[in-house]
């Protein structure tokens, strides 16, 4: 039996937490931390995990349950996202922003690019750019597509961002994935800047447990949802508005079932399905991989052909 | 009762004032305000209107109306003998308080190259206790020489006006925008934890803390809901978002807004929010940082006097907000 090899990260990933908006971001949220940056591993690319004490190897937490690792090397040579294929591994290029991309949104003419919003799906945590589903669509309708997606962010990050950029730019086309409704922003007052932070990050525990608190009785009476359905109808609105054209994502598959409060109002509004498609891994094992935002992407392209 | 209903493009409405027809069955013969059809005979009192004694407000109980008759004389303004001063409450299909619907009013032929303005906010602008004459968005109309509509829902919090703002914009195109800010505390809820068969509205209900109702364990976790949002900012950094993108709305299409901030929470001198259980305003405003432009939009006013039901801004208030509102539109 080979010896695996261990996959050694150039340095340690920036840990990419708190995310401040500013007004050098002209209010978007952004991520500071890694401005101009290209690295190869994000925190979120859980890949960069622990090393295991027996084997010595990097482990990933997988979706099979709490405690569960494994170690990815350990998928032998055959595997897409084995360290002997640098061609096959994600290089993560931030721009002045923080976001995920090799160009800046300033320097996109008006209603000549797309843009996406999203979590760490969007984002392509574990993809190679031009794997992730918005860049196929890219290359499919031949327009730039600008990620604005912000790893482990909420719908709350997401519409934010939305409703900035809106504001400012004028894309023709909008990608709008969306997130668990579960997930909350939350603001941290200091220094007379908002800060947003994800609970989580926050080492207070009254705060941990406060936030968590509310999440579970925002989910118990479905005000959760009912945030996300608002958001999702005012970024209907501002579409139309502007005669933008657009695409909802429902990775979390929380509005495509028939006795979903949504349905009363969601008839109207185009959303990819994700029902049928086999799912499969980026490198991070975590989140989805190439074929999965394949045919995403195609989806999204019958969309917008329909539009 | 406020329900969203498809068939009335989608916006949140009192349902009571829907025609039968359109009523969903679990609604039906519900008329906790005493209306049976409010479209046919306009009312004298909304439940809201405070005339009953017995209401608690400050530590001390409101007089009924008869009372504040007897002790106030015929100089008040709201005395049985001036009839034309008298609120009186007309509700249009969309259970607006509005004597004409939306969409008649955007198709109306324009005069004077004029077309209608539309305000959004709680019982501020529904007018309770108030003559529609009086209720600032009326003044402001005249002022404009332009009809106004009223969508103005009495208790409800920002994320019901942000709704109906979201929908109406959709659809129509009014020539400026009020958007008249309630208390960030009070929140909208579901309260169907599956869509009923047969039933095409979503019905929306208020939390607890807004009606003032606790007797079920629903009742309490929704009080805890809120209490733990006010704890941790949430619901004024929610309205914050909803200033935002109401901002952006109006900003691409050309739509000139003004706030009025009803409930003084984003005063840079005060607080911006109170907080529900100890009734301290935090020391500074979370709005600064974002808030650069949007204060320019944004009118306050003082209460100089108090509508029939001794709960609301009177006329002479209203008349203050409509001139500082007016005066932002010519800006």
């Amino acid at each position: 039996m080979t010896e695996p090899q261990h996959t050694q990260p150039a340095k340690n990933p920036p840990t990419v937490g708190v995310d401040i908006m500013s007004e050098e971001f002209d209010n978007v949220i952004g991520r500071p931390a890694i401005v101009n940056q290209t690295i190869d591993y994000m925190n979120s690319d859980r890949q960069y995990g622990i090393r295991d004490p027996k084997t010595g190897l990097l482990q990933v937490g997988t979706i099979h349950g709490p405690g569960h690792i494994e170690s990815c090397e350990e998928l032998g040579p055959e595997w897409h996202y084995h360290s002997s294929k640098p061609e096959n591994q994600p290089v993560y290029r931030y721009n002045s922003m923080g976001h995920r991309n090799a160009f800046n949104l300033k320097d996109l003419p008006d209603r000549e690019f797309g843009i996406a919003f999203g979590c760490s799906f969007t984002e392509g945590i574990g993809l190679k750019e031009e794997n992730i589903f918005h860049q196929k669509v890219s290359r499919d309708i031949d327009l730039p597509i600008y990620s604005c997606a912000i790893s482990g962010a909420s719908n709350d990050v997401s519409y934010w961002n939305f409703t900035q950029i809106m504001r400012r730019y004028k894309p023709a086309v909008v990608l709008y994935q969306l997130t668990s409704s579960t997930r909350f922003l939350m603001n941290a007052h200091a220094h007379n800047k908002i800060q947003f932070t994800f609970g989580i990050l926050n080492d207070k525990p009254e705060f941990l447990s406060d936030m968590f608190d509310f999440a579970a009785l925002a989910n118990k009476l479905k005000y959760d949802t009912l945030r996300t359905q608002m958001q999702m109808q005012s970024v209907k609105t501002l579409c139309k508005v502007t005669n933008t054209k657009l695409v909802f994502l429902d990775v979390f598959n929380e509005f495509n079932s028939p006795d979903k409060l949504i349905l009363p109002i969601f008839k109207d509004i185009g959303c990819v399905s994700l029902a049928g498609i086999e799912r499969d891994e980026a490198r991070d094992r975590w989140h989805s991989g190439i074929n999965y935002h394949k045919h995403i992407a195609d989806q999204f392209i019958e969309f917008l052909n329909n539009c | 009762m406020h329900v969203i209903n498809k068939n009335l493009d989608g916006m949140i409405g009192l349902s009571d004032s829907f025609p039968e027809s359109q009523r969903p069955a679990v609604l039906a013969g519900r008329h906790a305000l005493g209306l049976g059809a409010m479209n046919a005979s306009p009312l004298k009192w909304m439940s809201t209107d405070r005339r009953e004694s017995g209401h608690i407000r400050h530590n001390h109980t409101l007089l009924s109306y008869e009372d504040r008759v007897k002790e106030r004389g015929e100089d008040w303004y709201y005395h049985p003998s001036k009839i034309e001063n008298q609120p009186l409450y007309q509700y249009n299909d969309y259970g607006h308080r509005s004597q004409y619907n939306l969409k008649d009013l955007s198709t109306r032929k324009r005069i004077d190259g004029y077309g209608f303005g539309i305000a959004f906010g709680c019982s501020y602008t529904e007018g309770i206790g108030l003559a529609t004459k009086d209720i600032y968005h009326q003044v402001l109309g005249e002022m404009m020489r332009m009809p106004v509509y009223n969508c103005g829902l009495g208790a409800c919090g920002n994320d019901v006006s942000f709704w109906n703002f979201s929908q109406a914009m959709r659809r129509y195109k009014p020539n400026f925008v009020v958007f008249q800010l309630s208390g960030s505390g009070r929140t909208m809820l579901t309260n169907w934890d599956s869509k009923p068969p047969g039933i095409d509205l979503l019905n929306m209900r208020l939390a607890t803390r807004a009606t003032g109702q606790i007797n079920s364990d629903t009742s309490s976790k929704e009080l805890d809901l809120l209490l733990i949002m006010n704890e941790l900012r949430l619901d004024t950094w929610r309205t914050i978002q909803i200033i935002e993108a109401v901002k952006t709305i109006c900003d691409i299409s050309s739509t000139p807004l003004v706030f009025w901030d009803g409930f003084q929470e984003f005063r840079t001198d005060r607080s911006f929010s109170q907080v529900i259980v100890e009734g301290i305003p935090q020391q500074n405003s979370a709005m600064q940082p974002v808030s650069a432009d949007i204060h320019e939009l944004m009118v306050i006013a003082p209460a100089i006097d108090k509508a029939r039901d001794d709960a609301h801004p009177g006329p002479k208030s209203n008349q203050v907000i409509a001139e500082r509102i007016y005066e932002k539109l010519k800006k």
